[in-house]
């Protein structure tokens, strides 16, 4: 699903496998873990989206019907809607991120998804010719994220530590 | 429940959820031992629900708490997390502390992490017990975090094979008293597959 509002002081927030974008206001994502925030802005016209990856790459088998559930899916799909509903080329966006952590499981096994959804995404990224501008990732920490579109700062609250604006 | 939630199909939910209710009786019986004060856990809902949609039944994501998390293998593969606030976190503290003395921050992490694997163990051994089933558990963990983050970090490993996860929501009355405490059961594909046909 795709969210978009116009409103000044509306905040949307992004779900699992969801990209919100808005030209004002705020866009959260609350409780993050080994998903990645991916936020793309642009100062003009001033437009923010916010994705939710789930997953470092698409699946056969799984119906992938969110938008943002794959970071190989998410990154040119963010790109197309910024480009085809504002009318903004990748080279006028800066891109920030945070997440990938794991809390659970150690650093292998089933549930070790964050480092590869950041890799994946620095992938994706590098696929079209971006890179992040800021980062924070990894480590055990959750976050909630807030990408203030006036902005284009992305404020992380991280569990246990101070919050990091970036 | 949210909109997309469909209920577990009549013909397997009363076995399922009969499974469930003991999993969780046996839960609270291990809680109220442990902490010496009459405690019941009972089953609020079970469902399907679509993997990326099981936050919607979990209420604050934003919420911070303690996380103990128990990885399950055998005949019903998959996860299993306990989830309480930190305000209930700090309840079960101080009801120890009546017993035991003023505990410092080690030794009352120590306490929350030696109730989260009581609590998951004794899930686990009523469910499997109850549906027939060998479920071995991995070591406990207990990860100090926001419920969204731990939620979504489990359902980000389910993501990975299959579109549907068994939601089970809990309440849990401690010595008279409503606890923010929930527990997430995420068998795998397989898993939910021998526990649906059970």
């Amino acid at each position: 699903m795709i969210a978009h509002s116009e409103g000044a002081s509306i905040e949307l927030q992004a779900g699992l496998g969801e990209m919100v974008h808005a030209g004002h206001g705020r866009l959260s994502i609350h409780g993050l873990g080994s998903c990645i925030a991916l936020s793309f802005w642009c100062r003009e016209p001033r437009v923010g989206l916010l994705c939710h990856i789930v997953l470092p790459a698409s699946a056969a088998g799984l119906h992938g019907g969110e938008p943002a559930r794959f970071a190989d899916l998410a990154v040119p799909g963010a790109l197309h809607v910024l480009r085809r509903q504002y009318g903004i080329p990748p080279s006028r966006v800066s891109v920030k991120m945070t997440g990938g952590a794991t809390l659970f499981g150690g650093t292998v096994g089933a549930l070790a998804i964050g480092p590869r959804n950041v890799d994946a995404v620095n992938d994706a990224l590098r696929a079209v010719g971006l890179a992040s501008l800021a980062a924070d990732t990894g480590g055990r920490l959750g976050r909630s994220v807030l990408l203030d579109v006036a902005t284009g700062d992305l404020h992380v609250r991280r569990f246990g530590a101070e919050v990091v604006v970036l | 429940m949210s909109p997309g939630g469909m209920a577990v199909a009549q013909a397997v939910s009363s076995r399922l959820a009969t499974a469930i209710d003991r999993a969780l009786a046996d839960c609270g019986q291990a809680i109220g031992q442990f902490v010496g004060l009459a405690t019941a856990m009972r089953t609020r809902e079970v469902l399907l629900e679509a993997v990326l949609r099981v936050p919607a039944h979990y209420g604050d994501l934003d919420v911070t708490g303690a996380a103990a998390y128990v990885g399950m293998t055998g005949d019903v593969s998959g996860h299993c997390l306990l989830f309480m606030s930190e305000t209930t976190a700090k309840a079960l503290v101080r009801v120890a502390e009546e017993t035991l003395g003023p505990l410092d921050e080690t030794l009352a992490d120590s306490l929350l992490h030696e109730f989260g694997n009581i609590a998951v163990s004794a899930f686990m051994n009523g469910l499997a017990s109850a549906g027939g089933w060998r479920i071995l558990p991995t070591p406990p963990e207990l990860a100090w975090t926001v419920r969204g983050a731990a939620l979504q970090s489990l359902l980000g490993a389910m993501a990975v094979e299959t579109d549907l996860a068994l939601v089970v929501a809990a309440e849990w009355v401690l010595g008279g008293r409503d606890l923010d405490c929930g527990v997430l059961v995420l068998p795998d594909a397989r898993g939910l597959s021998v526990m649906l046909g059970a």
